[in-house]
């Protein structure tokens, strides 16, 4: 989708509704000149490749440019800009850490890390970095501060859960364990490739509210917002889909030449068979208070002991 | 729910294959709803196989605050016994104070009309049956006047004959024949009685006389010092839902400032804003407006509010407060279209009778003289900010607190206007970032109306506001974006 090189159309909307839109963002007042603010709407059109004028029109109109010539400011370190973000985000990044990382010294650190990187402690070619310079405007800058402060969550604990401590493993028994047999492969191919073949026929909105259901284990509620949909209707996409879903892999295991029975009783055998490794592959990455709890049932023993 | 068959679950697992994770800002488009359907399915189809960008989603949401929306209907959880009881003692009291006000005045204004139309009776039928074209104004009836004697009319007939008002005085007695607005008496949802609505102030064309104009005018500026002079009241933001505004009565949370009477005074040309009024000027203003034959209702000190939060307030049951505002406003836009719905007959001096436009710097204006004159109106200044002190202490949340600094913020930044709406006193204007402020009293007070759907707040600009009628209205936004509401702003859907 992105280019490097400048759209030509891309510039020439962009040379068209640049004063409008400098206007409309209140760029005077942060120190953002019509000149630059037309080369930062240049790189975000042509980053996102609006391919024609009218493409390039509706995408400029869309985006946020208020906020965009505000990040854009603080980036090149304009002070009023600082004040402004200061004033209108730090707060809100603090709530949202919290309410991400759900512990005070644990969200104090997150939001910490994002300041530096919004503020821009490392430099490059004697230039000093902003993480701000990568906001397009094309979602609200609180938006896109708790998104970036969530990926540096997820990135986090993905990369802690794997460095798992000596201390946790003597604790849990586990340090010499044997290692783990195969996994139990299913017992017909066919089932699996029924199964993938009415799964890849299913539309990307119906499989992403699946693997939020099941893999995920979140709630109809989550899913909703995450979709902005009403929770009812999540709930009547996944009705439907557990009562359409069985009947498509039979049709589809006879189709390949099963009979309706052995269709049915391969979903059923490989259903009880299953269970056990799907639950220890849901197994291998369990939510953070577990090790917590593990620690303490671990050591409560050792204390009466 | 039936389950899906568990190889599902596990095929689903081995297809997750995480590549090109789109960036922040796609993510972030994705959950505010933003994206182009192109750019939605293709996201969709990462985050079908993609964990840690559902993981990323799903931390991202924003929290879920249920004082987003401006108006919420209150349900049942009011109508608790120690809600009931002191709000029926409010009731009892606002009813008693308002029926001894109504006595007063259907009284006293039979009389007051009729005195005032006696002399004139005589002078208004030798008026009719002039021959002469009346001149429209006084001073083409200074003109006449000039003429007479040319015409064969004696000096002093032409004197006593102010032509110009014979056509004032035919509309006078058909508003003296007006029955008021009638009263919501429905409880509202604590129990307490209908607090009048300024929809209920029977606003109208008064007689362009000289005379009250002066009058009008001079109690504008009265009143405008008297609104300087009061503490200024911080009103709570328009995000606390209404049930916790009526429990405050001497705090009322969405509009009115913290002065007893709130009744929006009548703004006439030279008062920009229509504010809350000393109870004793009001009684001066209702005694010339008496005169000229308007029934008005009077807002009584406790409990009262601006109207346009009880009209916003809903009682606990569904179905009256789905009616309540639409009776009111109803009323109100009956009252305005029989005062004259389009604003050249009812020129200068009714507040619902204003003429509204935005300036090339994004202001809002708005004109009570037809055009001639075009004043600044300050929205933010007059929508107020929630102060802590007024919230209750259920939504002192953290994130409340946040919000209620972000709009003492939003106090100052600047908003610009894009779209304004006007159907008689009911105003709607939106602008910049989703700001969207409703005022029921044609500017007096505003109330910001944050639109919300599904957990989706508007912040796109308003480039387009279309109202039909008080309940029903349209927005578009620049990213074409179109929310409609069918009931004054309280639901709103997004298409």
């Amino acid at each position: 989708m992105s280019s490097s090189k400048s759209n030509p159309a891309v510039q020439a909307v962009a040379s068209e509704m640049v004063t409008e839109l400098h206007a409309k963002a209140g760029c005077e007042r942060i120190g953002v000149t019509r000149e630059s603010f037309s080369v930062i709407l240049c790189e975000v059109g042509t980053k996102y490749g609006a391919s024609s004028e009218d493409e390039a029109r509706t995408f400029f109109l869309s985006l946020r440019v208020d906020e965009l010539a505000l990040a854009r400011a603080c980036a090149a370190g304009e002070n009023a800009a600082w004040e402004i973000f200061l004033t209108r985000y730090r707060e809100k990044l603090y709530l949202s850490a919290l309410r991400i990382a759900r512990e005070d010294s644990a969200a104090r650190e997150l939001a910490d890390t994002l300041y530096a990187d919004l503020y821009g402690t490392t430099t490059r070619e004697g230039q000093r970095v902003s993480k701000l310079a990568s906001y397009t405007g094309r979602g609200s800058l609180e938006g896109w501060l708790r998104t970036v402060l969530a990926q540096e969550y997820v990135n986090r604990y993905r990369r802690t859960k794997r460095l798992v401590s000596l201390d946790e493993e003597s604790e849990e028994g586990v340090q010499f364990r044997a290692p783990d047999p195969q996994p139990v492969t299913p017992s017909d191919s066919r089932l699996a490739r029924a199964t993938d073949e009415v799964l890849a026929g299913l539309p990307a909105e119906y499989r992403m509210v699946l693997s939020a259901y099941y893999l995920d284990d979140r709630t109809l509620a989550e899913i909703a917002r995450m979709l902005g949909v009403h929770e009812s209707t999540i709930s009547r996409k996944l009705d439907k889909l557990a009562k359409s879903l069985r009947k498509q892999i039979v049709a589809a295991l006879i189709k390949g030449g099963m009979s309706r029975r052995q269709a049915e009783e391969a979903l059923e055998v490989d259903v009880r068979d299953l269970q056990v490794d799907i639950r220890r592959s849901l197994a291998q990455e369990p939510p953070p208070s577990a090790f917590s709890e593990k620690r303490v049932e671990a050591r409560v023993p050792e204390g009466e002991g | 729910m039936e389950k899906v068959p568990k190889i599902v679950g596990e095929r689903l697992k081995v297809a997750a294959v995480a590549v090109d994770h789109p960036d922040s800002n796609v993510l972030t488009a994705f959950s505010e709803h933003s994206l182009p359907e192109r750019e939605r399915s293709d996201v969709l189809e990462h985050l079908a196989r993609c964990g840690e960008c559902r993981d990323v989603i799903a931390l991202a949401l924003p929290t879920e605050e249920p004082a987003i929306t401006v108006v919420r209907p209150v349900r049942g959880g009011w109508l608790t016994w120690p809600q009931l009881r002191w709000g029926l003692v409010a009731a009892g009291v606002i009813v008693v104070g308002s029926l001894g006000v109504l006595h007063y005045r259907v009284t006293s204004r039979p009389e007051t009309v009729a005195s005032y139309d006696a002399p004139r009776a005589q002078d208004i039928e030798k008026a009719k049956n002039q021959t002469e074209p009346l001149p429209a104004t006084p001073a083409a009836a200074a003109n006449e006047e000039k003429k007479a004697p040319q015409n064969g009319l004696l000096d002093s007939e032409v004197k006593s004959k102010p032509a110009p008002e014979a056509r004032e005085f035919d509309r006078l007695e058909q508003f003296a024949k007006l029955q008021p607005p009638a009263r919501d008496e429905r409880p509202d949802a604590d129990g307490s009685r209908s607090r009048l609505r300024p929809q209920t102030l029977a606003h109208g064309p008064k007689p362009p006389t000289q005379q009250w104009q002066q009058n009008a005018i001079a109690n504008a500026n009265n009143n405008a010092y008297a609104l300087q002079s009061q503490t200024p009241a911080p009103v709570s933001a328009p995000a606390v839902p209404s049930e916790f505004a009526r429990k405050q009565s001497s705090n009322q949370v969405v509009v009115s400032a913290q002065a007893p009477a709130t009744a929006p005074a009548p703004v006439t040309a030279g008062s920009a804003i229509g504010g809350p009024i000393s109870s004793d000027k009001r009684s001066q203003d209702l005694d010339t407006l008496a005169v000229n034959g308007r029934s008005l209702t009077v807002l009584q000190p406790s409990g009262a509010n601006a109207g346009a939060e009880v009209a916003r307030a809903k009682p606990a049951e569904a179905p009256p407060s789905a009616n309540a505002p639409k009776s009111q406003l109803t009323d109100a836009y009956a009252v305005s279209t029989i005062n004259g719905s389009n604003f050249s007959q009812t020129a200068a001096l009714a507040p619902e009778s204003a003429r509204w436009s935005i300036n090339a710097m994004g202001s809002l204006q708005r004109s009570l003289d037809q055009g001639k004159s075009w004043q600044d109106v300050d929205v933010i200044g007059a929508a107020g900010i929630t102060s802590g002190a007024n919230m209750p202490m259920a939504m002192k949340s953290s994130r409340e607190k946040a919000l209620a600094k972000d709009k003492a913020e939003m106090k100052q930044a600047r908003v610009v206007f894009r779209a304004v709406s006007a159907n008689g006193s009911d105003v709607w204007a939106g602008g910049s970032s989703g700001h969207l402020y409703h005022s029921t009293d044609a500017g007096g007070h505003w109330v910001q109306v944050v639109p919300t759907w599904s957990g989706v707040v508007l912040t796109d600009d308003i480039v387009s506001l279309q109202f039909a009628d008080p309940l029903q209205g349209r927005i578009v936004t620049s990213s074409s974006e179109i929310w409609t509401t069918p009931d004054a702003g309280q639901t709103w859907q997004k298409h």
